[in-house]
Order: structure tokens, then C-alpha cells, then sequence
């Protein structure tokens, strides 16, 4: 299976140089320029094109949903007031994530109520059927758990990187934190979410 | 990173990620490619980290977090819609009901008309990426990521081959094609333009 294995590694590596890449639109730095001359349209188009990806970050760092949008648009006030500030020095997208990193940690901090923990997954009780079994293996629940158990900051790291296609060194920028300290936590985080999701290595037959 | 105390495998694992985003610069890309030809356990570790990438691009936070709470606000109640189904179960144990019970289960059975069916062996319960199976693998096949679930039904079809398991973590599908047409199917299916890659494997995984 050696030689089989190395075919698939070198048509992986084609498959992923040619695909998955989120670019920055030169669009963003002149939306910003426009922003800093307060054009509200501008801004808006912005909001709109940064507001999902915001959320879905910042609910990983300050996990309750109704904190989430409060955050969010206390980052977007920040970038409203602090566009004429941006000098270009990183992408505008590392810019926004990290003012949203910034202000997901101080929210976070302020509450300090305990939070509700993940619903107990029902149907993973021992007494489910085989069948049943195989589907929640198969299902999200595990990584949900997973997910759940994660530091805020080990599953921020995991979010840049998966769903928000960041580098590393963009993270480290976005966390204000060293390079290899995202490296770390990214590594930490895998082997906690590998452990629980199916296709380990080696189910080739 | 180009620390020459720095172990390449230690670095390439830390890399993963990364190179499977396509987010790693030129230079770091190199090193975990040549790193990966020749060390099997991050070959393993990159189709483990690809399954995660996907696994977690599916997974959406906002809903779970959302669904956390109202979930408390169901209370304690309605987290085993079950019990009744149990307590039907359970009297199943007592000999009387259990005899009842599986005569009227005999008739509907019989009415239904499905004795034939009950009287067939199970059959094996598959599912994509399970391991133990009943055909021996002698072929893997990778099709083009936008391949449609008819086309790809279409070609494994007009080869004659039995899906024996995947897709594996490397969307590779483990296919069983009749020896005598192994060939002339694995070639023709090179041909095709959904097809990636189509190889023989031969006996089972070591």
C-alpha cells in the first residue's frame, strides 16, 4: 500500500495548490479608505461581508449567542472610528480579526456567570442499536463535545485555520500572541478533536 | 523555521494543517512534502487531518452554541423520549406478554407477506469507510471532487466494480473488479474526466 499511499500524497498536494484559497480583495482596502472618510455605504458593504464570518468566530471565543452580536458590532464601531488608523501594515481581514479577537476576550472576561454546558448527547448511550451507534459516531455530536471541551483560544485557533483560512503567522497577528504558540495550540486542539472523529488512519480497506 | 535543530517530523506535524488549507508559504510546503514521501505515520496523520478539515467545515458553532441554550430551557424532562419505548422492552421480559406479543407480531408478519424476506440471511450492513468487508479489494479509484453520485454510480457500473469501501479520508474509493476485467476497466476508467486516479491494488491491505 506504500506506493499507493505516496500517489495519493503527491495528487493531494496537486489538489491543494491548485484549490482552498480565500485571497484578500484589493475591494477591502479600498472600503476602508472610503470607511475612514465616514461613507456609510462603504461600511455597510463591509458589515455585510464580514458579519458571518465574525459571528461564527466570535461565538467560539464568547460562546453565548446573544453576547455574540454586541461584540461584533462593538468590533465593527472599532473599525468604523479607527479605519483612518489602518496603515496597511497586515491585511485588512487580520486587521478586523484581531480588534474582534481583542474585544471577544475583554466580553468574555466581563461575564463571568457560569456557562451552560452542551447538551447531553442522548443517543450516545450505551444502550443504542449498532446501527444507531455507527450514525453517531458518524454525526457531529462527537466533535460538538469535543469542540465544547476546547479553551476558548484553542478553538479560535482552530477556526482560523479551518473554516477562516488563515496562516499561522496571520493567527499569531490576529491573538497577539507568538508564532509558535499558535502552532502549539492548533497541535493540542487536533489531537483532542482527532481522537474523537472517524477515518482514523489506515481504514484504506 | 529553518532552525537546523528543528526535527522535520516534529515540523511537518505541527504544519499539517496548513498544508492541507494550502495556507503554508512556498518554503515550509516543500519541507512537509518531502517530509511526507518518506514518513508513513504523517501520511496517516494527513488523511486523519484532512478528514478533521472537513469534518469541521461542516460543523457550525453558532448553532450549537444557540441550540445550548435553548436546550436549557427545556428542562430535565425531555431528554429521554425513549422511556416509553423502554418500558415496552421491559415487559417483553415477562413470558406471557412476550408470548402475546410475538403472536401478533406473527401475524402481521404473515399478512405483510415478508416471511420470504425474514427467511433471507441479514444482509451485511456496509458503510462507506467501514473496515471489515466481504469482496477483497483490488482496485482504488480517486474521481474529480464535483463528480456527481450518478456519474460516479455510472462508471463504477460500466466496470463491472463492487464498492468494497471509502471514501476514505483521501476521497479514494476501495472498489472489488472481476479479476479477468480488472484491466480493461481500470484502464478505460483512467480515461474518463472524473477520474483523478484509478490504480490496482492487489490481495488485501497488509
Amino acid at each position: 500500500m506504500n506506493k499507493i499511499e505516496g500517489v495519493i500524497v503527491q495528487l493531494m498536494g496537486a489538489r491543494q495548490r491548485a484549490g482552498f484559497k480565500k485571497q484578500e480583495s484589493p475591494r477591502d482596502t479600498q472600503l476602508l479608505e472610503r470607511i475612514a472618510v465616514r461613507d456609510a455605504k462603504a461600511f455597510e458593504e463591509l458589515y455585510r461581508q464580514y458579519q458571518p464570518r465574525l459571528a461564527r468566530f466570535l461565538v467560539n471565543i464568547v460562546k453565548r449567542p446573544q453576547l455574540v452580536e454586541e461584540v461584533l458590532n462593538d468590533t465593527m464601531m472599532a473599525v468604523w472610528s479607527t479605519a483612518g488608523n489602518f496603515r496597511g501594515a497586515s491585511k485588512v481581514s487580520t486587521w478586523i480579526f484581531a480588534i474582534a479577537y481583542r474585544q471577544g476576550v475583554k466580553a468574555r472576561m466581563r461575564w463571568d456567570e457560569p456557562l451552560p454546558d452542551l447538551p447531553d448527547n442522548d443517543q450516545q448511550s450505551s444502550e443504542a442499536g449498532p446501527e444507531e451507534q455507527l450514525h453517531n459516531r458518524r454525526s457531529h455530536g462527537a466533535l460538538v463535545k469535543a469542540m465544547g471541551a476546547l479553551s476558548a483560544d484553542h478553538r479560535a485557533v482552530v477556526d482560523l485555520t479551518y473554516f477562516q483560512g488563515m496562516g499561522y503567522r496571520e493567527i499569531a497577528e490576529i491573538m497577539g500572541c507568538p508564532i509558535d504558540t499558535v502552532k502549539t495550540r492548533m497541535f493540542h486542539a487536533r489531537r483532542k478533536l482527532k481522537a474523537v472523529i472517524p477515518g482514523e488512519a489506515g481504514d484504506w480497506v | 523555521m529553518n532552525d537546523p535543530s528543528i526535527n522535520p517530523h516534529d515540523e511537518a506535524e505541527e504544519l499539517l494543517p496548513w498544508y492541507v488549507t494550502g495556507k503554508l508559504d512556498a518554503a515550509d510546503r516543500e519541507r512537509v512534502e518531502k517530509h511526507l514521501t518518506e514518513c508513513t505515520a504523517c501520511q496517516a496523520d494527513l488523511r486523519a487531518e484532512r478528514a478533521l478539515a472537513a469534518e469541521y467545515r461542516d460543523y457550525s458553532p453558532e448553532v450549537e452554541a444557540s441550540w445550548a441554550s435553548l436546550r436549557q430551557r427545556l428542562g430535565p424532562t425531555a431528554s429521554h423520549p425513549v422511556a416509553a419505548n423502554s418500558n415496552w422492552w421491559h415487559s417483553m421480559s415477562r413470558p406471557a406478554v412476550a408470548g402475546l406479543m410475538a403472536a401478533q407480531l406473527a401475524v402481521v408478519v404473515m399478512t405483510a407477506g415478508t416471511v420470504n424476506y425474514l427467511n433471507q440471511p441479514p444482509a451485511a450492513y456496509r458503510a462507506l469507510g467501514s473496515a471489515p468487508v466481504t469482496a477483497t479489494a483490488n482496485a482504488v479509484v480517486i474521481f474529480q471532487p464535483q463528480t456527481h453520485e450518478d456519474q460516479l454510480r455510472a462508471l463504477l457500473n460500466a466496470s463491472g466494480a463492487e464498492l468494497v469501501g471509502g471514501p476514505t479520508d483521501a476521497d479514494a474509493y476501495v472498489l472489488h473488479i472481476p479479476s479477468e476485467r480488472r484491466t480493461a476497466a481500470l484502464a478505460s476508467l483512467r480515461n474518463r474526466p472524473e477520474v483523478v486516479m484509478a490504480e490496482p491494488i492487489d490481495g488485501q491491505a497488509s
